[in-house]
């Protein structure tokens, strides 16, 4: 069960990296300033998260 | 020469601004990793490791310290278990007053002050509750952190969707995964949360531990509050503290541990140890539904115009004027509470008697408990 655990935790750490990539791309490539505005607000969890902070 | 689109320049900034903001905000997320002090008294012997019983536990952040109170002359065990739930600060801070004050001349004592030490180290998000609060002793300000109910995500994560407690398999809510007392009696192969509930089942077999107090507290609106839990096994030695109490004037109710509500202290601890296994609630608004904007005065004085409210809607489940439920209270009715069982265990089992002294008395605390805290200046840091 252990294992299980290690590898959901695995899982879940690769999938907030993905979306972090994603969405520090679409920070930097989207022309609407409010979206822009918008993901950023939502990677500041993201990153301490991804860092093991929160 | 590399050229930047305008939004690419925005997207650049805004990203650094992020950043700054993450720089910012995350010194006061590892503070919370920062322990308080403790100053074990002159009662303490020595000083032990959970891991020392379950080696699984070793550089895990369920890893706690365990202080060992012993007597010359033989007698019997007593475990006391404070800060299972981190956000019940009486819990902890009875077991600190026994650490730092308590005398053993007959049996032993353990004490593990943060049973949950992971849950020290965070606030459960979107609670607003303040992550320390300050106790003013003799010589100075000491704090103390208010914690949240379960372990910290970052040291168990994810939680179970459905949470499936083993052995029995009685299915909770997927965030009592990080639950610890919806965990025991634990496996060593399990969750973070099991393995810490394992480790303690196997100090209690290695140690032959007679007695279990798990201290808690519960906000005014849950019927189980003011109220010794017991074990089937335990039951003799509760009613002995509950009469103990009711003759002192101190209102307590007591209850037997269901048997088909699984994983907390009072039911798997004594049925899967010897153990006489015990469970105490006091009130606690810091943790309540109804409560307003939790301050630091919130966990100290204990005191909320809306519980006022509430109790005269007859909502609530203890009496609640606007004196509140302050901190001295609590931990008054959980340490005289501890005194009545332990007596009450020598009552009922006389070579199993446990003497303690230079425990102040409940009117002693309920006036003055800072008196018993030892200040921060002459101490040595653990």
């Amino acid at each position: 069960m252990l294992l299980f655990l290690r590898f959901l935790n695995i899982a879940y750490r690769i999938i907030v990296i993905y979306i972090l990539i994603i969405a520090i791309w679409n920070i930097i490539t989207l022309g609407d300033l409010k979206r822009k505005v918008m993901t950023t607000t939502l990677i500041i969890p993201l990153i301490l998260r991804a860092l093991n902070i929160v | 020469m590399l050229s930047l689109s305008k939004e690419k320049i925005i997207g650049i900034i805004l990203i650094i601004i992020a950043l700054v903001l993450v720089a910012i905000t995350t010194p006061a997320f590892l503070s919370m990793h920062e322990p308080e002090e403790l100053y074990p008294g002159p009662g303490v012997v020595q000083k032990k490791m959970l891991s020392d019983y379950y080696q699984g536990l070793k550089n895990t952040a369920g890893d706690t310290e365990v202080f060992i109170l012993e007597g010359a002359e033989e007698g019997g065990t007593a475990l006391l278990l404070g800060g299972v739930h981190p956000d019940e600060p009486a819990g902890f801070l009875s077991t600190l007053l026994f650490l730092e004050n308590a005398t053993i001349s007959q049996g032993k004592m353990f004490i593990i002050p943060r049973t949950n030490r992971s849950g020290f180290t965070w606030n459960i998000p979107g609670e607003a509750v303040p992550q320390r609060f300050p106790i003013e002793t003799e010589g100075g300000d000491r704090w103390f952190r208010f914690g949240a109910r379960g372990i910290n995500p970052i040291h168990s994560w994810p939680d179970q969707e459905v949470y499936v407690h083993y052995p029995s398999g009685q299915r909770m809510s997927g965030e009592d995964t990080r639950n610890l007392n919806r965990s025991f009696p634990g496996r060593p192969n399990g969750t973070l949360a099991e393995r810490i509930a394992f480790g303690i089942c196997e100090l209690i077999r290695q140690e032959k531990i007679d007695l279990t107090i798990d201290y808690h507290t519960a906000m005014p609106e849950y019927p189980n509050i003011n109220v010794i839990v017991a074990h089937e096994r335990a039951m003799d030695i509760a009613a002995s503290a509950q009469l103990e109490m009711l003759l002192s004037g101190i209102d307590i109710s007591i209850s037997v541990s269901p048997k088909n509500f699984h994983g907390l202290t009072h039911r798997e601890l004594g049925d899967f140890t010897d153990t006489y296994a015990v469970l105490m609630e006091a009130p606690n608004i810091a943790i309540g539904r109804l409560r307003g904007r939790t301050t630091i005065d919130t966990i100290i004085k204990g005191q909320d115009d809306f519980y006022v409210w509430g109790a005269k809607l007859g909502r609530l489940f203890v009496p609640f004027t606007e004196e509140g439920w302050p901190l001295n209270v609590r931990l008054a009715r959980h340490i005289t509470t501890t005194k009545a069982l332990i007596q009450a265990l020598g009552d009922v089992n006389p070579e199993k008697k446990i003497s303690i002294g230079n425990i102040p008395s409940y009117k002693e605390l309920v006036d003055d408990a800072q008196k018993y805290y030892h200040p921060p200046e002459s101490a040595t840091q653990t």
